[in-house]
């Protein structure tokens, strides 16, 4: 047998076995697969095209909540000089409803963002605070609508999904009235989606490489590098993490307002 | 051995060096240069030469992190004036420390040592509960932070649960307290007598020049709320008549408050709220100057702010102070008619500065902007004013851009306007056009 009809059969068995699940099912695995207790990393978020390219670089710090499926997640960022400082802290609640606090060091003060500004872009990108936080299976309601090679390995199968905002809160929060996802066999990671807007255009269009196995134990992943591209006006935002940690223990403390608005 | 902050500061430094070889250190190094330039919006006999203030300022800031648990910020600020407000319009130059703080953490605590600012309160612009810091107005800045006062000061939070807990609790002891620095109009300098315009430097560590607060805080998700308590001194400057020497003289009066503030989403907007009871020891009957400084008074604020079209904003605040047991200057009276029309003047001149010409006092803020972390532009139009028997407001446009990284221009306005005998309305002749170049590093 050639190496080539090997590939062949293993697409074909892979494929095969992921069709006989649910899209709720594949995304419930999506949500497994990347969901590790804690991680932290440092993010370096770039913005813009050709010469004008805006670099902004921040620690991320995330923790998987007590209920097991929300997240806390703190951004710090260190530079450029005029953001020095400031700090996001992105607080999930299971009501489709993000709590997201800003703290200005300028100010010596944290600032509410109203759920309807989670939509906007976070820190001047294409992504928005909602998408830095991370999407959750009851959020949307799924349908698979087919499948395609995968953007980032031909050889692979991705299993096309559709998502709705399952509430109008997520609806508000996130501002998309739906996404499509590209979900691969093997490790059920999504490598690329597109977002639209609530007239139904075509907004933002996200790839997702170097989909690295994080924590080998428990097979988790992490797509290191993110690209996301507006297709309103073209504009590019590349977020890419170096320096990963996982599962090291970080400290509940973290994510508070209190530690918010300690600056070191 | 007398006390020193500078070798507090050294001590600091010293145990700091002394860790930074053995752990995982860090030392940062920012700052920012910028110059201001004020020009007079009317013409005005105050100032001939047109130019309210040419400055050219830096700060420099030196962090630095001997340990997970240590850490050390320092900020010099120093100021060159071609022209100011508090120097006559001589050139100047001036430098300080703005702050100075040790900061030693665990899970739970933070302590925090050394000359620092404290801003207390959720209001946007009018803090009814910013008791420990002050600010400087002669400074003209677009950044009203810019001309926030620190002070040598202890501060310890203590949250429970290894710091996870909602709940935080806070105490401040303030070595001395910081003076705000008012712009006095022309009409509240009385003549004829000794006139003494800002008052002496604090000393530390003073029965009358030390202040302490406390504040619980709850920090929850959807809410956040505070109470807080306070012993020290009003940081704003009252005048009142000694009969010894014949002069006018400035007096920061001690004083006593309780307050708290809340935030809020709710839908599309945050609701915050602000308020505080304060009691001047020279604010109720049977005081010796009881009716010429501020009386007892309970100050609130409170305001939504929401966003529209992703980059604009929107906040309406509105403002109420009660003086409680407040007279009317006219009615004060003494044996002497001289002395009963100095006293008179004098209640006036305070009133005018301190925003307490009525019993019960109603405004409000309106805050208008735009703001893209997207767009090299932005843009800001903040009014505040006071409407009841007359009116007197600020409005204070601004346009910022960005020509490259760390780089700011604005471009603006400060225009007082109304009822001139009231406290906006008197800095009439003080309305600006303004310019900032900026570089952040």
């Amino acid at each position: 047998m050639n190496k080539n009809l090997i590939v062949l059969l293993g697409t074909l068995i892979t494929t095969t076995s992921f069709a006989a699940i649910s899209p709720r099912e594949i995304m419930v695995k999506n949500e497994e697969a990347r969901k590790v207790s804690d991680f932290e990393a440092r993010a370096k978020l770039a913005t813009g095209s050709g010469s004008n390219i805006k670099t902004k670089e921040f620690t991320l710090s995330r923790k998987v909540q007590k209920d097991g499926i929300h997240n806390n997640t703190l951004t710090r960022f260190h530079s450029p000089a005029e953001v020095r400082d400031e700090g996001i802290l992105i607080l999930e609640n299971d009501n489709g409803k993000n709590d997201v606090m800003l703290y200005l060091p300028n100010f010596k003060k944290i600032r509410r963002v109203e759920s309807q500004q989670q939509s906007g872009s976070f820190m001047g990108s294409v992504f928005s605070y909602s998408d830095i936080a991370t999407p959750h299976v009851d959020d949307f309601q799924y349908k698979t609508i087919g499948t395609e090679k995968c953007p980032g390995n031909q050889k692979l199968i991705c299993t096309k999904i559709e998502c709705t905002p399952a509430s109008n809160e997520v609806l508000e929060r996130t501002g998309y009235s739906k996404s499509i996802v590209w979900t691969r066999p093997d490790n059920f990671m999504i490598e690329k989606a597109e977002y639209f807007q609530l007239d139904g255009k075509l907004w933002k269009i996200l790839t997702a490489s170097e989909i690295k196995e994080v924590d080998t134990k428990n097979h988790k992943w992490l797509a290191h590098s993110l690209s996301i591209v507006n297709q309103l006006n073209q504009e590019k935002t590349d977020l890419i993490f170096s320096n990963v940690k996982v599962n090291t223990g970080l400290a509940d403390s973290i994510f508070t307002q209190q530690n918010l608005q300690k600056v070191r | 051995m007398r006390f020193s902050w500078p070798k507090v500061f050294a001590l600091v430094f010293a145990v700091s060096g002394s860790a930074h070889a053995e752990s995982d250190s860090s030392v940062t190094l920012g700052g920012r240069i910028y110059t201001d330039q004020y020009l007079t919006a009317y013409s005005s006999p105050n100032y001939s030469s047109g130019i309210l203030q040419s400055s050219l300022s830096a700060w420099m800031d030196f962090r630095v992190k001997p340990s997970e648990r240590t850490s050390f910020l320092a900020v010099a600020q120093f100021d060159a004036f071609l022209k100011n407000l508090s120097q006559n319009e001589k050139a100047s130059f001036s430098s300080k420390i703005r702050e100075g703080v040790f900061t030693f953490q665990t899970e739970s605590t933070e302590l925090k040592i050394g000359q620092q600012i404290i801003p207390w309160g959720k209001s946007d612009g009018v803090n009814p509960t910013d008791y420990f810091s002050a600010k400087d107005y002669t400074l003209l800045n677009p950044d009203e932070e810019v001309k926030r006062l620190g002070a040598p000061a202890m501060m310890l939070n203590y949250t429970p649960k290894k710091g996870a807990s909602p709940v935080t609790f806070t105490g401040i002891v303030q070595a001395a307290y910081p003076q705000t620095k008012l712009i006095i109009p022309n009409s509240a300098v009385p003549t004829g007598v000794a006139f003494q315009k800002y008052p002496n430097a604090p000393a530390m560590f003073q029965d009358n020049t030390m202040e302490y607060g406390g504040k619980i805080a709850y920090l929850g998700n959807d809410l956040d709320l505070s109470l807080s308590v306070f012993r020290g001194v009003n940081h704003f400057a009252q005048y009142f008549y000694e009969t010894g020497t014949n002069q006018i003289l400035p007096t920061n009066v001690q004083q006593s408050a309780v307050g708290g503030d809340l935030s809020f989403t709710a839908g599309a907007y945050v609701v915050r709220a602000e308020s505080a009871y304060i009691m001047p020891d020279q604010g109720s009957e049977n005081t010796p100057l009881y009716g010429i400084l501020q009386p007892t008074h309970w100050d609130t604020v409170i305001g939504a702010e929401r966003s529209f079209f992703e980059d604009f904003r929107a906040q309406i605040q509105f403002l109420y102070r009660y003086h409680v047991g407040y007279i009317d200057p006219s009615l004060i009276s003494t044996p002497s008619p001289a002395l009963t029309l100095a006293q008179q003047k004098i209640a006036r001149a305070n009133a005018l500065l301190l925003n307490f010409q009525r019993e019960s006092n109603p405004g409000a803020t309106f805050r208008f902007g735009y703001a893209s972390d997207s767009s090299d532009w932005n843009a800001d139009l903040f009014i505040v004013g006071y409407f009841a028997k007359g009116y007197d407001y600020l409005v204070r446009p601004q346009v910022g851009y960005k020509p490259a990284e760390g780089w700011k221009l604005t471009a603006g306005a400060d225009l007082y306007g109304g009822n001139e005998s009231r406290p906006l309305g008197a800095l009439k002749n003080n309305s600006s056009l303004f310019f900032e170049g900026r570089y952040v590093f």
